[in-house]
């Protein structure tokens, strides 16, 4: 099943199988940090415009700055693997139509408490 | 000691033998107390047993009990909390190594309520660890190893409420409290054949709760029946100002039962017919043969569908963005390279990379994709579907064993109703409808309208009034004698 769709381990199982193979862009600099390119892999990557790939070179890139020195080659293949996988998640969510007046359902909420919320619909009901 | 005639009855019926005298709440938890050290370990059922505050509590009960003093239909009943739930003094490992001896200095708000309702705790019960917040490939994932299933201990129970889904198959406990942020109780509720209910988000305090996704996450009750669900979420609703997504008092407080809020019958099901991109035969069997069984009852069946779009990557994404950062110190600091699962290991430096923008526009897309969902429910009480489109799967070697994760992988199912559900904040119950030609349960699920708990409640009731799957257990005499 979870190979499929499970919950969290849905993704993770797709994280790391949906993009079998590391990519590594010729004369990129990040294939320093991964095994080279099988054919298999570049079929693999084959969905994603040079402009994506760029995008996740750059991350994989940034990420490796950052946390390089923890990493051991086999972890550094695969955050690239899972980086393409997101990568890939992305584009419908970017291709997707939105308007100016679409907000994001991460506004601010007032903390209103409730008890002030009956003591000014209390007032507001006796000074009717 | 008890039997399991007494320990599978459901919360409904113990709670009537309680008030009957029939036996003590002292007597019930040390029935399950025992049965939990005898069989609990067995399976990976719990993190830690709290068996000196199960019997202070059950004897407290059992006094007001014999006084005549009823403090509601969680009094004196025990249970299990999923170990992401604080409380006060004892350990809270949230299911993974680098937390392993962390404790807190107060209770979570559920667990005030819980104690206020005279609840009785028996202990805290194993998890994924992170509850899957850093992702994870199988159920090994688990600071106490994976949790098996008392249906076929060879086959996993899911996650990442796994050993929340254990106790109650098993009858270790009478309930116990899962977290879902996309999928996690529906699913282990699926596989073990109890009844797992994701309630609207917002109305169950998450103050005290570990947090994955502060956007996503809910708590919920697993139980043998709906109408068990519905009795614990009239304890455990209501708003908390503690919680920053917490509803408004009038949204988050929960009635029940309240006949006045359900709807009208004819109950009008939405069958959906476009989630799945696989689905196991006797699975979809068993859901042909179930909205039958809902027809039969009086309800109006009818085809419904998702609309198109992101909806999994949407959930997904912001599951990955809003871990990163609740976990951010794990993983700032490297201690997230002692999680058990390679992927929970690397899994959340990936997840940093995401900017600013790509999170407000996921978040952008979500509103729109929840109010497309929302029309939905103009035409239907509920939507109905698989609770999983497969059966309980075998447990795997531990992941260092096995390049199983590695398989290619089959293309993201967008409108899996986990992830859609999860995504908009909608109710969603699973309950038992059939079993495999081997064995292991089969569920159907129904989603609401958000905020329309009552009606998923509503539509699982119906269908346990006409159906006794709910009411079959596990045989686990092989795992009493071993």
């Amino acid at each position: 099943m979870g190979k499929r769709r499970l919950s969290r381990r849905g993704f993770g199982t797709r994280a790391v199988a949906a993009a079998l193979g590391a990519i590594a862009q010729p004369g990129s600099g990040a294939e320093l940090d991964g095994p080279l390119v099988s054919s298999e892999a570049q079929k693999e990557q084959s969905d994603l415009t040079p402009a994506k790939m760029q995008e996740v070179e750059a991350r994989f890139s940034e990420t490796i700055r950052r946390y390089g020195d923890r990493l051991s080659d086999e972890q550094r293949s695969r955050i690239r693997r899972v980086l393409i996988q997101n990568q890939r998640m992305l584009s419908p969510i970017r291709d997707f139509p939105v308007h100016n007046g679409d907000t994001p359902a991460t506004t601010l909420k007032l903390g209103v408490a409730d008890s002030l919320r009956a003591e000014t619909h209390a007032r507001t009901a006796t000074e009717e | 000691m008890l039997g399991e005639d007494i320990l599978y009855l459901s919360i409904r019926d113990l709670q009537a033998h309680l008030r009957k005298h029939s036996f003590s709440a002292t007597e019930l938890a040390r029935s399950y107390l025992d049965r939990s050290e005898r069989i609990g370990s067995k399976l990976n059922a719990y993190a830690t047993l709290t068996e000196d505050l199960a019997l202070k509590q059950a004897r407290a009960a059992e006094r007001e009990i014999l006084a005549g003093h009823y403090r509601g239909p969680l009094h004196g009943i025990p249970y299990a909390l999923k170990d992401l739930v604080a409380v006060k003094g004892y350990r809270t490992t949230w299911g993974a190594r680098p937390y392993a001896d962390q404790t807190f200095a107060y209770d979570a708000t559920i667990v005030e309520k819980l104690n206020q309702a005279g609840a009785v705790l028996i202990g805290k019960a194993a998890m994924i660890e992170l509850a899957g917040g850093l992702g994870y490939t199988d159920g090994y994932a688990s600071l106490t190893g994976p949790s098996k299933n008392p249906w076929k201990t060879d086959c996993w129970t899911c996650g990442s409420s796994s050993g929340s889904g254990a106790v109650v198959a098993a009858g270790l406990a009478a309930w116990a409290l899962g977290s879902d942020t996309r999928g996690s109780i529906t699913c282990p509720a699926s596989w073990c054949g109890v009844a797992g209910m994701r309630p609207s988000f917002g109305r169950v305090s998450r103050h005290g709760a570990m947090a994955i996704a502060w956007s996503m996450d809910k708590l919920g009750p697993m139980a043998r029946t709906a109408d068990d669900c519905g009795l614990i979420l009239s304890v455990i609703a209501g708003h908390d100002p503690k919680d920053h997504d917490s509803l408004p008092t009038t949204d988050a407080q929960f009635r029940y039962p309240a006949p006045d809020l359900e709807p009208h019958m004819p109950l009008r099901v939405g069958r959906l017919t476009n989630v799945w991109n696989k689905i196991d035969a006797e699975v979809q069997k068993a859901n042909d043969e179930g909205t039958r069984v809902l027809e039969r009852a009086g309800a109006r069946v009818s085809d419904a569908q998702i609309p198109d779009g992101p909806f999994e990557q949407a959930a997904e994404l912001t599951i990955l963005i809003e871990s990163a950062s609740a976990f951010q110190d794990l993983i700032d600091s490297g201690r997230c390279t002692s999680l058990a699962d390679p992927l929970g290991q690397i899994n959340g430096y990936a997840s940093q990379a995401f900017g600013a923008s790509d999170y407000l526009q996921v978040q952008r897309v979500r509103t729109v994709l929840q109010q497309q969902v929302d029309k939905l429910f103009d035409s239907f009480d509920v939507l109905t579907t698989a609770g999983q489109p497969d059966l309980a799967q075998p447990l795997r070697q531990p992941p260092s064993k096995t390049p199983a994760q590695e398989e290619p992988g089959e293309p993201i199912e967008t409108r899996a109703p986990d992830g859609v559900s999860s995504l908009c904040g909608l109710p969603a119950i699973a309950i038992p409808c059939g079993f495999s030609s081997n064995g292991l349960p089969i569920a159907i699920q129904f989603i609401g309208r958000a905020a329309h708990d009552h009606a998923v409640i509503a539509a699982a009731r119906l269908f346990q009034r006409h159906t006794g799957w709910h009411k079959k257990h596990p045989s686990i005499s092989g795992l009493q004698d071993a």
